[in-house]
C-alpha cells in the first residue's frame, strides 16, 4: 500500500475528517509498526502546536471602531444622540444635585443607622426578606449590603457582589436600586437575576416587570429590559442587550433545567456549569443532536440516566470527567 | 449571542434588531479574532483589518434586511473568510492550477534559512505556516482554524476533495518536519 494513502489518512485523522471505517483501517496500519504510531503522534503534536497561530496578533480595536463609525450612517440613533447632548448640561446639573442630596442624606443616616451585610460562602445559598418585603436569593460566594434604614430612605438601595435573584415588592414612590460593580439596576417592582461573571462582566436577566440597567460611568446609555431580556455591561463599560432562551441560568436557585430541542453541545455546557463537572465525548458528532427534556431537583445520576436513554450512550465517571461512550 | 437583540422567530431563522450600541459591542467583542482569521488567509495585517471592517460595514448597511440562519458570530466569521478568500483569488491569483502543483520558489528557501535561526516553537510555527505554498496553506488554515470539512474547503476553493486531501498531507508533512528539526526538508517531501 502506498505511503501517500496513509499520509492522507493520518492528515484526515488529525483534522477530524476520518470516517469510522477509515479509522479502523488506519489503526490496523498503525498497529503493524510502532514507528507509525510515533509518526501519527508527531502529526497530532504538530497540529496542536499550531493552535495559537498567529501568536501575539494584536489590532487596535478602538481605532478601528472610530474609523468604521465615521463611515456609517446612524439615522434615528443620531437624532437621539444629539437630543441627549442638548440635555446634557441639565442632566449633569441634576446629577450633581442628586449626588449632593444623597451625600447629605447618607451623612445624616450614618449617625443613626448601621450597615447590614449578608454573606454566603462557597456552596452556601441564602434566602432573605428585606425590610420592605422584597425577597432576595443569594448564590454562593456572594454578598448583599444595605442600610438598616433602607426602607425609610427615598430610594431602596442595596449593594450586591456575586449573584442574586431579586423579587421586588412594588412601590412606585421608592425605586429599588441594586449597585453591582460599576453598574446600577433600577426597578419599581419586578423579579430579575444579577450575576457578576468571572471576567468582570455584569449580567441582568429579567423574569417579570421592567428593569433599567446602566453603567455608573456612562449613565446616559441606559438599557430598558423586559421579561426575556438580558442586559450585559462589560468590564470595559460596553453595554449590550439580548434575549435569553431558557431560564436555566436560575438553576442555582430553583434546581431546574429545561431543554427544548437544544443541541447537545449546549445541554452539555449548561450541565457542566450547573453541576460543576465536565464531560468528554467519544463521538463529537453527538454534539449536533438535539434533545428535549427537563430536570427538576434531579441528581447527577438521574441526569446521567436520562442522557444515556435519550442519546443511546453510556456515561461513565473516570477521575474528574464524565466520559460519554458508545453503548 | 449577548451583544445584539436577536428575535428568535423559529429555530433556524433569526431576524436582526441591531442598534448602534449593540453593533459597537459586537465589533468590540469580535474584531480582534476576526482579524486574526482573515490574517491567516491574506497574510497581511492591514488588509485583514480592511476586510473585517468592510464585513461590519456591510452588516450595518444590510441590518434590516438580513436573515441569518446560524448565529451572528458564525455569520461574521463566514463573511470574513469568504471576503479574505475573494481577496486572494482576485489579487494574488493564488489558486491557479499551476500553483497548486507548482514547485517552490526562492522565497520559501529564504524562509527556511530564517527559520533555522529561530529557536522558539511559536516563531517556528509562524515561519512554517508562512512558508507553506499559498494553496497548501489555504487548505490547512481553513481546516485547522475555521473547522471546515474537506468538502466545504473544496467548494470554497474550487478544487476537488482529492486535491484538498493531498494539500493537507503536504502541509502536515511540511509543518511536522519543520517543527521537529527546525528545518523544512522541502526538497525531500515535495516529491
Amino acid at each position: 500500500m502506498s505511503d501517500e494513502k496513509y499520509w492522507n489518512l493520518m492528515s484526515r485523522y488529525v483534522s477530524n475528517e476520518l470516517s469510522l471505517e477509515e479509522t479502523e483501517e488506519l489503526l490496523e496500519w498503525l498497529g503493524d509498526d510502532p514507528v507509525r504510531a510515533e509518526l501519527l503522534k508527531e502529526l497530532q503534536d504538530t497540529w496542536d502546536k499550531t493552535k495559537n497561530y498567529p501568536e501575539n496578533f494584536k489590532v487596535d480595536t478602538r481605532a478601528a471602531w472610530q474609523k468604521l463609525r465615521s463611515t456609517i450612517a446612524v439615522e434615528k440613533t443620531d437624532d437621539q444622540v444629539r437630543r441627549i447632548d442638548s440635555f446634557r448640561w441639565i442632566k449633569i446639573a441634576a446629577m450633581v444635585l442628586l449626588v449632593l442630596t444623597i451625600g447629605v442624606l447618607s451623612y445624616k443616616q450614618l449617625s443613626t443607622s448601621g450597615l447590614i451585610e449578608v454573606e454566603t460562602l462557597a456552596g452556601q445559598h441564602k434566602e432573605l426578606i428585606l425590610p420592605d418585603g422584597s425577597k432576595v436569593w443569594l448564590n454562593s460566594n456572594s454578598s448583599l449590603t444595605y442600610e438598616e434604614s433602607f426602607n425609610s430612605d427615598e430610594q431602596r438601595t442595596v449593594k450586591l457582589t456575586g449573584e442574586g435573584f431579586f423579587e421586588i415588592k412594588r412601590n412606585p414612590d421608592k425605586p429599588f436600586i441594586v449597585t453591582t460593580g460599576r453598574t446600577l439596576t433600577q426597578v419599581l417592582g419586578t423579579s430579575f437575576n444579577i450575576k457578576q461573571e468571572d471576567e468582570g462582566n455584569i449580567k441582568v436577566s429579567v423574569v417579570t416587570g421592567k428593569v433599567s440597567f446602566k453603567s455608573k460611568d456612562n449613565p446616559v446609555q441606559e438599557l430598558f429590559l423586559l421579561p426575556g431580556d438580558a442586559g450585559l455591561i462589560t468590564k470595559e463599560g460596553y453595554v449590550a442587550k439580548s434575549s435569553y432562551e431558557d431560564q436555566n441560568f436560575l438553576f442555582w436557585k430553583n434546581k431546574s433545567l429545561t431543554f427544548q430541542n437544544s443541541p447537545v453541545s449546549q445541554v452539555i455546557k449548561t450541565l457542566e456549569g450547573a453541576y460543576e463537572i465536565s464531560f468528554r465525548l467519544e463521538n463529537s458528532a453527538l454534539l449536533n443532536q438535539r434533545i428535549t427534556t427537563s430536570f427538576d431537583n434531579a441528581s447527577l445520576n438521574d441526569v446521567s440516566d436520562v442522557l444515556e436513554a435519550l442519546l443511546d450512550v453510556k456515561i461513565v465517571k473516570s477521575d474528574s470527567v464524565y466520559l460519554v461512550k458508545k453503548k | 449571542m449577548f451583544v445584539t437583540n436577536l428575535n428568535k422567530d423559529n429555530n433556524s431563522e433569526m431576524s436582526l434588531m441591531l442598534d448602534i450600541s449593540g453593533f459597537e459591542a459586537l465589533f468590540q467583542v469580535n474584531y480582534q479574532s476576526l482579524c486574526a482569521s482573515s490574517f491567516r488567509i491574506v497574510q497581511d495585517k492591514d488588509i485583514a483589518e480592511d476586510i473585517v471592517q468592510d464585513v461590519f460595514y456591510r452588516l450595518w448597511e444590510k441590518r434590516d434586511s438580513l436573515i441569518i440562519t446560524s448565529s451572528l458570530k458564525a455569520y461574521l466569521f463566514q463573511s470574513t473568510i469568504n471576503q479574505s478568500l475573494n481577496y486572494i483569488k482576485k489579487y494574488k491569483n493564488a489558486l491557479k492550477r499551476e500553483d497548486l502543483y507548482g514547485s517552490e520558489t526562492m522565497e520559501d528557501v529564504n524562509d527556511v534559512e530564517q527559520a533555522m535561526a529561530l529557536k522558539e516553537v511559536n516563531q517556528r510555527v509562524e515561519a512554517a505556516v508562512k512558508a507553506l505554498p499559498e494553496a497548501c496553506r489555504m487548505v490547512f488554515i481553513l481546516s485547522r482554524y475555521d473547522q471546515l470539512s474537506y468538502k466545504e474547503i473544496a467548494s470554497k476553493l474550487d478544487i476537488s476533495v482529492k486535491t484538498v486531501e493531498g494539500q493537507m498531507s503536504k502541509a502536515l508533512k511540511h509543518l511536522r518536519s519543520w517543527l521537529l528539526t527546525g528545518l523544512s526538508l522541502i526538497n525531500l517531501f515535495f516529491f
